[in-house]
């Protein structure tokens, strides 16, 4: 196994850096190119238990078994129908993969560094808290996603989940 | 870790194969101690001197001027100027020991030399008449007494399913003297990824008393091949005779503990011939596949029949491809086994045992995974084996047995599983203290009218140690329910049969392989579970009025004289659409952790080989779930943990 | 005409009954007087018994009582005599007591006995005072008994008045009774006068009742007998008609019963036959007449049958033309049908065309839905090369081009994807409503075969009417002929009819003759040929009606008509 060379020092060579961007409740999302694995279309995916609502389940990538999560879901919008345009992002951060469903895929982009700037705390149908920074190309506002956090274990209905288990070592011990 | 991408691949070949040379080395070596010819010195010396090229070619030059030390003593053995005895098989072994952990830092990337490897080679240079590297000695010198230590102790993670409780050895290591102890938490994972039954934590002690860094080292004796161990001299008092660990190497340490499910996945060596059966069956495979792309380009009814026939051919070939492809994975238990002549020799001296290891079946083949994980549990039972199976040679001559007590290890096939078994022919289970202590637990009432097996079974419970059998070896508190867990995680059984004053079994069996489970499919919903076929004892229909609810709001129902509560798979899973009414769906019987309840799904769809894949990989660990497996059509079904299953209706019920 | 036979009334008795009430009415005088001799007998016989018995018996035994109370007196008498001498005494009381037993038996068989009213008052004086004098002499008795000296002067004071009280009442008694039996006797006498006077009357009238009888009973039989006599001797000579009453109901009734019906009868039968050899005769010229008619209204039919067959040829000509004419029409019609219906099969091919270009542009749009689901996917794996290539870093940048060129190529594709259905959605509407015109004008040219066909349908029903009606016209071309046939079988047939007519006439005339033998009553001078004229209407009606059963039928169906008319005659040919 492989990794790639760290993105963020990729970044600072190159200093423009490729996103995939991706559309979801007609606004423009930006995912770093090299945190993507592939683009799928949507399948239907295998429910699994005692998963925070935006976990959809689990799909089959070419035998490993990657959880899948609804970027809508996960920014609290509503889910709409899964058309023939919506597509899954399979994603890998730190080693894991893990599926993104948006609306659509449109373009790669490249982004010059100094063309980031920080997001403003404003009415984005996201919260600020995934987001690293907005750019704009050809008059449109491009948010760029922090994979990185999507899948973070800070909700609190994941840390009901993992609970148990930690009671149960001290039963033992 | 400088190296290249390129040179880290071949260093990962060198140590495995290196790894594999000590193995060598360290049996021949047990072989010599029992009078074996000389054919076997020259084995180890050849051993030893490839890992010696190898080390230097891939740039360990400690490793090499190490290995080259104890090349120089076999050397001298080969050349007949040097008989071997005793001491010299010690030295060596202990060497070997020294290689391993050298390796062990090597692919940690940790610096390569330690005390211990100090002062072995300085042993070493002794045995052979010269004076080992001055900085060594001194440091050995400086080693041997000190006013106070800095003990940094880092348990594997595996250390605890050993039995082996790290408060135990920091109490005992306060019977030194005073004691300043600092946890050290950097390699404790994020909770969701928590396994509960590993050790995440490292401790940092001072010991502030002027002991020989033998006794302190005696502490760790039982634990030194399963936790990462520098026992230093403080440094306001001595000279630092090596580098402490750096905090770096702490945190890469830590980096490798978040990655300890990845670092089981090495290499594995696989023989030509297997590989050329693999080649004749992708061969194989594409001739098929070739013929069968003719029926795209035209198809005509007529040759149906050849469709057909292509299609069986294909799926021969596919199962005959899987099938070697699993072989592949399958090694010989012996590398398992082959850690045991040594454990037992170490134990039975230091226990004043007379002890004669037999090993069978050592070339029965099981699943890598299987064969990496059995290790542990099989440790711990010959362990227990020798310290309270075996007694002393005074106790067994007062028996009228011979003072020699026969260890058996042995491995067979038996259907789709593997079957491992350690017997000893020592004092058996004292069955009075036994249920004495059970009592005592509350575990049960009172003794009487309980079977063999039933008394058997009380050793495994949580927590059970009897205060007769508890020594310093084994018996601390943390016993034979650990070995259960462990064994029961790979899907495998253990029990034990004993007979006073004739020994006793300990049989554990387990499945071939770890990637391949036979289940069921049952139907919940729209969804597909996998219930395997080994917990699976019978599926019932029930009527509405063999269900009884009972306070609490549990449902039980009849089966075979014992009430079963029944686990309603879509309640715990929370599946939509799923048939509530008892009498639509299907029970499914299964046993897991011992106890037995009735799986209500809404029916089953079919039986499948289900090749298992991990969840973790990429997600996490779910309660109830023991994996996931692809489908025929690649949807992905999730496999049942029975257990776990039974542990979530436990919660369920209690909140 | 059927009398009851024998039917019994009460008040007219038959002659059997007759003669028995006779015989018995005889039979019952004589046990009558035989009866009353006996019972008068009888009566006098009883009269004596009762005499006896009655009177004479009691009598004697109150006399005996009389008697016997006497003789006690006396013995008591004696024995105050002999107060003193208790031997003696004692003797004379068992006297005594034997008397006194006596008496007591006496008294007692005429308590018994049947007494008349007036005797039984007596008695019941003498029982009134009985009691005083018994009492008397048990006082008499006792002092007796106890040697009283006394006793005389009881016998004397006390018991001799009682006694002779006693004795006045038995002597009352006795002559009582023979009073008694004086008057029966005088009863007796009297009765026998009566029933002899009585005897003697009922005599008498017996024998009066017995003459009368006798006379009347012969004398109804007799006349009767005399009567059907004369009657039969009358027949016997042919002479009929008498009017036989009859009023009685007995076995001489119902022999004039007989008599008056076989008269009936055999006038009818000497009417009817006279009446039917009138008839004959008359029949016999109306048929003799009718013939001459017959053959010349059969000769008429001739010649009108010959008019029959010739319009007959005229007709049977236009009819073959008319045949001709419809199926020409026939033929005409079907060739504007298969024009019809090949336009209508030109209409469908045009349907089914349509409807294959409506199929083929949906496997267009299909296969455009496809190339946009290619676009989609190209996109997805351009959008994945890109990804590769930013892997790839450096190396992956010409690659990086080549993706993004697919792309644009996958998105262009798709947008032509989408153009191209646009269109073909546009043509598939086109196509539908271009299908819908001509499904209709299908439709309009389907209704045209319809009606055509159904035009060539009654065409060729008029057609075959034709041909019938040709075959119908031979059938009574053939008819006529064979009427002519029959026509002048007819006319012989007349011949024959008009000979037979003649003989029976002949054989009517001596029917006539043979039955003029019987008189009837009323018509003993009229000859038999007049008596076929008051009937001459109804047997011309009735020859009119065997002239039409000739005409209708065959002639042995007529000669049976005619049977009940001449049956005998008829035979004899």
């Amino acid at each position: 196994m492989t990794h790639p060379a760290n993105p963020v020092a990729s970044d600072a060579e190159t200093a423009a850096t490729q996103y995939l961007t991706v559309n979801l409740a007609s606004e423009e999302y930006a995912i770093d190119i090299l945190a993507v694995r592939e683009i799928r279309g949507w399948t239907p995916v295998t429910r699994i238990p005692q998963a925070p609502h935006y976990v959809l389940g689990v799909l089959n990538l070419r035998g490993a078994i990657v959880p899948v999560l609804d970027l809508r879901l996960r920014f609290g919008l509503q889910r709409e129908e899964y058309s023939a345009t919506t597509v899954t992002v399979v994603v890998t951060v730190a080693g894991r993969l893990f599926g993104v469903v948006v609306d659509a895929v449109s373009d790669v982009l490249d982004v010059q560094a100094d063309g980031v700037r920080p997001v403003p705390d404003m009415g984005t149908a996201v919260d600020t808290e995934y987001l690293k920074g907005l750019t704009s190309v050809d008059e449109r506002m491009v948010l760029l996603l922090d994979v990185d956090k999507l899948l973070q274990p800070q909700d609190a209905q994941m840390l009901e989940a993992a609970l148990p288990a930690v009671t149960e070592v001290k039963a033992v011990a | 870790m400088s190296s290249t991408g390129g040179l880290a691949q071949f260093q990962q070949v060198f140590i495995e194969e290196s790894l594999e040379g000590l193995d060598t080395m360290e049996s021949s070596l047990l072989a010599l101690d029992d009078g074996g010819d000389g054919e076997l010195v020259h084995t180890i010396f050849r051993a030893a001197h490839s890992i010696k090229g190898g080390a230097a070619t891939f740039g360990f030059p400690e490793m090499a001027s190490f290995t080259h030390e104890a090349e120089s003593l076999l050397d001298e053995v080969r050349g007949g100027k040097r008989a071997i005895d005793k001491p010299i098989v010690e030295l060596l072994l202990r060497s070997v020991d020294c290689l391993r952990g050298m390796f062990d830092r090597a692919r940690a990337g940790q610096p390569l030399n330690d005390a211990t490897s100090d002062d072995v080679r300085g042993e070493l240079a002794a045995m052979m008449g010269r004076a080992a590297p001055a900085a060594a000695v001194q440091g050995r010198r400086a080693g041997d007494q000190a006013e106070a230590w800095i003990i940094r102790f880092h348990p594997h993670a595996g250390m605890l399913a050993g039995g082996n409780d790290p408060l135990r050895l920091i109490r005992e290591l306060a019977g030194l003297g005073e004691l300043a102890v600092e946890a050290d938490l950097s390699r404790l994972p994020a909770l969701a990824k928590l396994d509960p039954s590993e050790c995440h934590m490292g401790w940092s002690i001072e010991l502030k008393a002027p002991v020989r860094r033998e006794d302190i080292k005696a502490v760790f004796d039982w634990v030194e091949d399963e936790c990462d161990l520098a026992i230093e001299p403080k440094p306001s008092a001595v000279v630092t005779p090596a580098a402490p660990p750096a905090p770096a190497n702490i945190a890469e340490a830590a980096a490798r503990g978040t990655r300890e499910a990845n670092a089981d996945s090495g290499s594995v060596r696989v023989s030509i011939d297997k590989i050329d059966g693999m080649i004749n069956l992708v061969g194989e495979l594409v001739i098929t596949q070739a013929m069968l792309d003719t029926f795209r380009e035209e198809f005509d009814p007529s040759r149906l029949a050849l469709l057909q026939h292509g299609l069986t051919q294909l799926a021969r070939h596919a199962r005959e491809l899987q099938e070697s492809v699993m072989g592949i994975r399958m090694l010989p238990i012996a590398s398992v086994f082959n850690r045991f002549p040594r454990l037992v020799r170490d134990l039975s001296q230091k226990l004043g045992k007379q002890v004669k290891l037999e090993l069978h079946g050592e070339q029965t083949e099981l699943d890598k995974t299987v064969l990496e994980k059995i290790g542990d549990p099989m440790v711990h039972l010959v362990r227990n084996a020798i310290d309270h199976g075996l007694e002393t040679p005074q106790k067994r001559r007062a028996a009228g047995k011979s003072d020699m007590g026969t260890l058996k290890l042995d491995a067979y096939h038996r259907g789709g599983n593997i079957v491992v078994e350690v017997s000893d022919d020592g004092a058996g289970l004292n069955r009075g203290a036994i249920v004495g202590k059970a009592i005592e637990r509350g575990l049960i009432r009172s003794g009487e009218g309980l079977s063999d097996e039933a008394v058997g079974e009380l050793i495994f419970q949580p927590g059970f140690s009897t205060a007769e059998v508890t020594t310093d070896l084994s018996g601390r508190g943390v016993g034979m329910d650990v070995v259960r867990r462990n064994v029961s995680d790979l899907g495998g059984t253990v029990t034990i049969r004993s007979k006073p004053g004739q020994g006793s079994v300990f049989t554990i069996t387990l499945p071939l392989t770890l990637a391949i489970i036979d289940g069921l499919t049952a139907a919940v919903g729209q969804e597909r579970y996998i219930v395997p076929l080994v917990s699976i004892v019978e599926s019932v229909q029930l009527k509405p009025e063999a269900l009884k609810t009972v306070v609490g709001g549990g449902e039980l129902f009849r089966f075979r004289g014992e009430y079963l509560p029944v686990l309603r798979l879509h309640e715990l899973f929370g599946c939509d659409g799923a048939k509530r009414a008892i009498e639509d769906g299907l029970v499914i019987v299964v046993e897991g952790d011992g106890s037995r309840v009735g799986l209500f799904v809404d029916g089953l769809v079919g039986q499948q080989q289900a090749v298992v894949k991990s969840l973790e990989t990429n997600y996490r660990r779910v309660q109830g779930v023991s994996g996931a497996t692809i489908l025929a059509d690649g949807s992905v079904a999730l496999i049942t943990d029975i257990a776990g299953l039974v542990r979530l209706h436990g919660r369920r019920k209690a909140a | 005409m059927k009398m009851p036979k024998l039917k019994f009334k009460i008040p007219a008795l038959t002659v059997r009954g007759r003669l028995r009430l006779v015989l018995g009415m005889l039979m019952l005088m004589l046990v009558a007087g035989a009866v009353i001799g006996i019972g008068s007998m009888q009566l006098q016989n009883e009269g004596m018994r009762a005499m006896y018995q009655d009177e004479l018996v009691t009598a004697q035994t109150v006399s005996r009582m009389r008697a016997d109370s006497l003789m006690q007196f006396i013995v008591l008498g004696e024995a105050a005599k002999l107060v003193k001498q208790p031997p003696q005494l004692k003797q004379k009381m068992d006297d005594y007591a034997a008397l006194e037993a006596k008496f007591r038996a006496e008294k007692k068989s005429f308590d018994a006995a049947p007494k008349s009213e007036a005797v039984a008052a007596q008695y019941k004086k003498y029982m009134a005072d009985e009691g005083d004098y018994v009492s008397g002499l048990k006082d008499m008795t006792d002092a007796l008994n106890q040697h009283d000296e006394a006793a005389g002067d009881v016998l004397d004071m006390e018991v001799r008045p009682l006694m002779m009280m006693r004795l006045e009442v038995l002597d009352k008694l006795v002559t009582m009774q023979r009073d008694e039996a004086f008057a029966a006797y005088q009863a007796q006498v009297s009765r026998f006068k009566l029933i002899r006077a009585v005897s003697i009357g009922a005599l008498a009238a017996g024998l009066l009742l017995a003459i009368w009888m006798a006379l009347s009973l012969s004398r109804s039989i007799i006349n009767t007998l005399t009567y059907a006599g004369r009657v039969a001797r009358e027949i016997s000579q042919g002479k009929l008609g008498h009017a036989i009453k009859v009023k009685r109901n007995d076995e001489l009734g119902q022999l004039l019963d007989a008599f008056r019906s076989m008269d009936e009868r055999l006038s009818a039968i000497v009417g009817e036959v006279r009446h039917g050899s009138g008839a004959v005769s008359t029949a016999a010229q109306q048929i003799a007449r009718g013939n001459d008619d017959l053959s010349q209204r059969t000769q008429e039919q001739a010649s009108s049958l010959e008019e029959t067959a010739s319009s007959m040829e005229e007709m049977t000509s236009t009819v073959k033309q008319n045949a001709e004419n419809a199926s020409h029409a026939n033929q005409l019609a079907r060739g504007a049908r298969e024009q019809a219906e090949r336009g209508g099969e030109v209409a469908s091919q045009a349907v089914v065309a349509m409807k294959e270009i409506n199929a083929s542009s949906r496997k267009i749009s299909d296969i455009v839905s496809l190339i946009d689901e290619i676009a989609f996917q190209t996109n997805l794996l351009s959008l994945n090369a890109a990804v590769e290539a930013a892997r790839a870093g450096e190396q992956g940048r010409g690659f990086a081009v080549v993706a993004t060129e697919v792309r644009n190529l996958a998105q262009r594709s798709a947008g032509a994807a989408k153009e191209i259905k646009a269109l073909i959605n546009d043509s598939a509407e086109k196509v539908r409503t271009g299908t819908e015109l001509v499904d209709q004008s299908g439709k309009a040219l389907g209704e045209i075969v319809d009606s055509v066909k159904k035009v060539t349908d009654i065409v060729a029903e008029i057609a075959a009417a034709s041909q019938e009606q040709s075959a119908g016209i031979d059938q009574v071309n053939h008819a006529v002929s064979q009427m002519d046939e029959m026509t002048q079988q007819n006319a012989a047939l007349v011949e024959e009819a008009a000979a037979a007519a003649r003989a029976m006439q002949e054989q009517a005339n001596e029917l006539a003759r043979q039955v003029a033998f019987f008189h009837l009553d009323g018509d003993l001078a009229a000859a038999p040929a007049p008596a076929a004229k008051p009937v001459a209407a109804a047997v011309v009606a009735e020859a009119e009606a065997v002239f039409a059963a000739v005409r209708n039928s065959p002639a042995p169906r007529a000669a049976r008509m005619a049977e009940p008319a001449a049956a005998g005659v008829w035979k004899e040919f």
